[in-house]
């Protein structure tokens, strides 16, 4: 079996007097691309959100360890450096940030942060066209300014293009397919399928399971009341799909 | 300009503003407008600066763009520093000391008559002033080009420009106020506008005057019919300095914009005045003030809009936004409105607080550490003002002015 890239064990966190997630285990391997479903407010953004370090939410038990690291321990920058990146639900709008600008920023870190030299403008700009082309994202959004008027799916296909840029070891995606249409799902779902190699690891969170037609994940978990209660294959996706969660929930309990 | 050559008009006229000011005395800080600057901190003791220093700042600081350059060190005019246009029947752009021998009557009919009445450091300017651009465009004649204004700190300093636009005329002027490092100089300036009917007026000041200075600099402004004037302020100086606005609305259709910029840090003092006045029906006017507070500085703000009995169809918004980015600094924006007219649409709103904390942790989720994301909604922040200058030397100076500063 492949190296193991994350492995969460009994993590708690809350967010103010609420404890969200409850005891959650998780392991993600390279090479493998996990799916979570799981009704909503069942902890999956809070997840998303603990992973990429939000200091919103405080951890009160448990482990994250990332390439044999305390993943906990660093601060959001540098887990981002050393290859975590999260594709956020709600991806946030930045008036005034220029799209590239903040993202020739971001991946000029990354680089440094490998050592690397920085990229200029021009060379840059030249990457970038390269992945806009490969998510067909509206050359006229990329110098706007950071998802500021952007529809849904644009802010969405944006995510995946950052994702593209700083091409990371580990991606969660949250939620990203919802909202989309059929092309700009197809487009989500071929960045991250030029992305999969056996170096990387993948967490796409969904609701729907023709996500997972076009993402084939090779493990599907159910998150509910803020832990994994079932884990399973590409087929337990179908059966939710069929069943809803109620059968689960019984279950779990 | 000695004032001995002077015509007796402006002897008299001088003599009268100094009669002003012993009469109106200098306010303490208890009046309102004066809380956090007193007059007499604007008026402090000076030394002069070496003219090679003044020949190298004209240089680094005449914007490449600008149509024509006038530069006033101490309040003098340096006609070998200056690019002045080619005369034209249309226009005039000079200094006032020589537009007193040949326009004087253009003069006489104008200077001081846009200052508020009540008001002692403009009486004092009108009193004191040593010379200044004189502006003069002809009905329905739009400028070239951007005329800008050099005014280097050397002593002290009393300026004053007269905008003198005929109806439908357009100019657009950009004022730069400095200062040399480590030199103790005091500015006091004001520039004056009467716009009669249907004038527009693009105006823009960067005050980046150095630690050691003290400046004063205040705009009158008059609207007539359908007149428009926008003006843009950067308060972005290390020092202690004092900018206001007076803007009187006249007559129907007036359009007036105005956006402030100020970055304070370590214990700068940044005071602005606006006062607005709507006095009649359907004229417009639009505030937006942003301040970017370090260090242990102090930024104030007042913004007085006055809509008169009868001004029905005003339309006055005014909106200040603030980013407090250390303990030790403080903004305070008080917005005053005084409403006498029923079919009005006022709004004001202000905003104080720290950077976003969403925006903060999805740039550091991409990889920018604090300090970086910081910087990049900073510039954000400051940049929805610095891109309204259509001057990309100007633009970039800002820009390096303020990353410098946080
Ligand atoms: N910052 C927060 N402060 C307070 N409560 C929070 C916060 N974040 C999440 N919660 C609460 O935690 C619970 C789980 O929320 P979360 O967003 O993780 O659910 P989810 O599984 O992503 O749901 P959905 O499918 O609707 O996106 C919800 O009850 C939510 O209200
Ligand atoms: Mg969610």
């Amino acid at each position: 079996m492949n190296e193991v890239l994350l492995e969460i064990k009994g993590l708690r966190a809350r967010a103010g007097e609420t404890e969200i997630l409850k005891g959650l285990d998780l392991v993600v391997r390279r090479g493998e691309v996990h799916a979570i479903m799981g009704p909503n407010g069942a902890g999956k953004s809070t997840l998303s959100q603990v992973l990429a370090g939000n200091p919103a939410y405080e951890i009160t038990g448990g482990s994250m360890t990332y390439k044999g690291a305390d993943l906990l321990a660093l601060e959001p920058e540098i887990r981002a450096r050393e290859g975590v990146f999260v594709a956020f639900q709600y991806p946030v709008e930045i008036p005034g940030v220029a799209n590239n600008y903040f993202l020739r920023t971001a991946l000029n870190e990354h680089r440094k942060h490998k050592g690397l030299p920085e990229l200029d403008g021009g060379a840059f700009l030249k990457l970038l066209r390269e992945k806009m082309k490969s998510v067909n994202i509206d050359s006229s959004l990329v110098s706007r300014s950071l998802n500021e008027g952007f529809s849904g799916g644009q802010k969405k296909r944006n995510e995946v293009l950052q994702m593209l840029v700083l091409e990371p070891e580990l991606a969660l995606l949250d939620e990203t397919d919802s909202g989309l249409d059929i092309d700009a799902l197809k487009d989500c779902a071929t960045g991250v399928n030029t992305l999969r190699s056996p170096e990387r690891g993948f967490v796409v969170v969904t609701h729907y399971q023709r996500l997972l037609d076009h993402i084939v994940p090779d493990f599907v978990h159910v998150l509910h009341q803020g832990r994994i209660v079932k884990s399973g294959t590409k087929e337990l996706a179908l059966e939710l799909e069929e069943r809803g969660y109620e059968w689960i929930a019984a279950e779990a309990s | 300009m000695s004032f001995s050559m002077q015509p007796a008009w402006l002897t008299a006229l001088r003599k009268k503003s100094a009669e002003d000011v012993a009469r109106l005395g200098f306010p303490g800080r208890k009046h309102e407008r004066w809380k956090h600057v007193s007059a007499r901190d604007l008026l402090p003791s000076t030394t002069a600066l070496p003219s090679h220093e003044l020949a190298s700042f004209a240089e680094d600081f005449s914007a490449p763009e600008a149509w024509a350059v006038l530069v006033f060190a101490g309040g003098i005019f340096r006609p070998d520093l200056s690019r002045l246009p080619e005369t034209s029947r249309s226009w005039n752009v000079e200094p006032l000391s020589l537009a007193l021998d040949f326009r004087g009557s253009d003069i006489i009919s104008r200077l001081g008559t846009a200052d508020p009445s009540d008001h002692p450091l403009m009486a004092l300017n009108l009193e004191r002033w040593t010379d200044g651009l004189f502006l003069r465009v002809s009905e329905g004649v739009e400028l070239p080009g951007p005329v800008q204004i050099l005014e280097i700190g050397s002593g002290s300093s009393w300026v004053r420009h007269l905008v003198a636009l005929e109806p439908g005329a357009q100019a657009t002027l950009l004022e730069t106020h400095l200062s040399p490092e480590g030199v103790p100089t005091s500015t006091h300036s004001v520039t004056e506008a009467r716009l009669p009917k249907g004038a527009k007026l693009r105006h823009v000041r960067v005050q980046r005057n150095s630690p050691a200075s003290r400046s004063w600099s205040a705009m009158a402004l008059h609207l007539g019919e359908d007149a428009s004037v926008e003006a843009t302020h950067f308060n972005v100086g290390n020092t202690v300095s004092r900018c206001e606005i007076h803007a009187d609305l006249d007559q129907p259709g007036a359009d007036l914009s105005i956006t402030g910029l100020a970055a304070a840090t370590s214990d700068d003092v940044l005071d602005a005045l606006t006062a607005v006045r709507h006095l009649a029906p359907r004229c417009t006017s639009a505030q937006t003030w942003k301040t970017i507070a370090q260090g242990s500085s102090k930024s104030n703000f007042v913004g007085e809009v006055h809509v008169a009995p009868g001004a029905d169809g005003t339309q006055a918004r005014q909106q200040s936004r603030n980013i407090v980015l250390a303990r030790e600094a403080t903004v305070h924006a008080r917005p005053q409105l005084e409403i006498w007219a029923d079919d009005v649409q006022c709004s004001h709103g202000s905003a104080t607080g720290r950077l976003d904390e969403k925006a903060m942790f999805f740039l550091r989720s991409r990889g920018l550490d604090s300090r970086a994301a910081r910087a990049v909604l900073v510039k954000a922040f400051a940049s929805e003002v610095i891109d309204t200058i259509p001057w990309a030397s100007v633009r970039s100076d800002l820009e390096a002015l303020i990353e410098g500063r946080i």
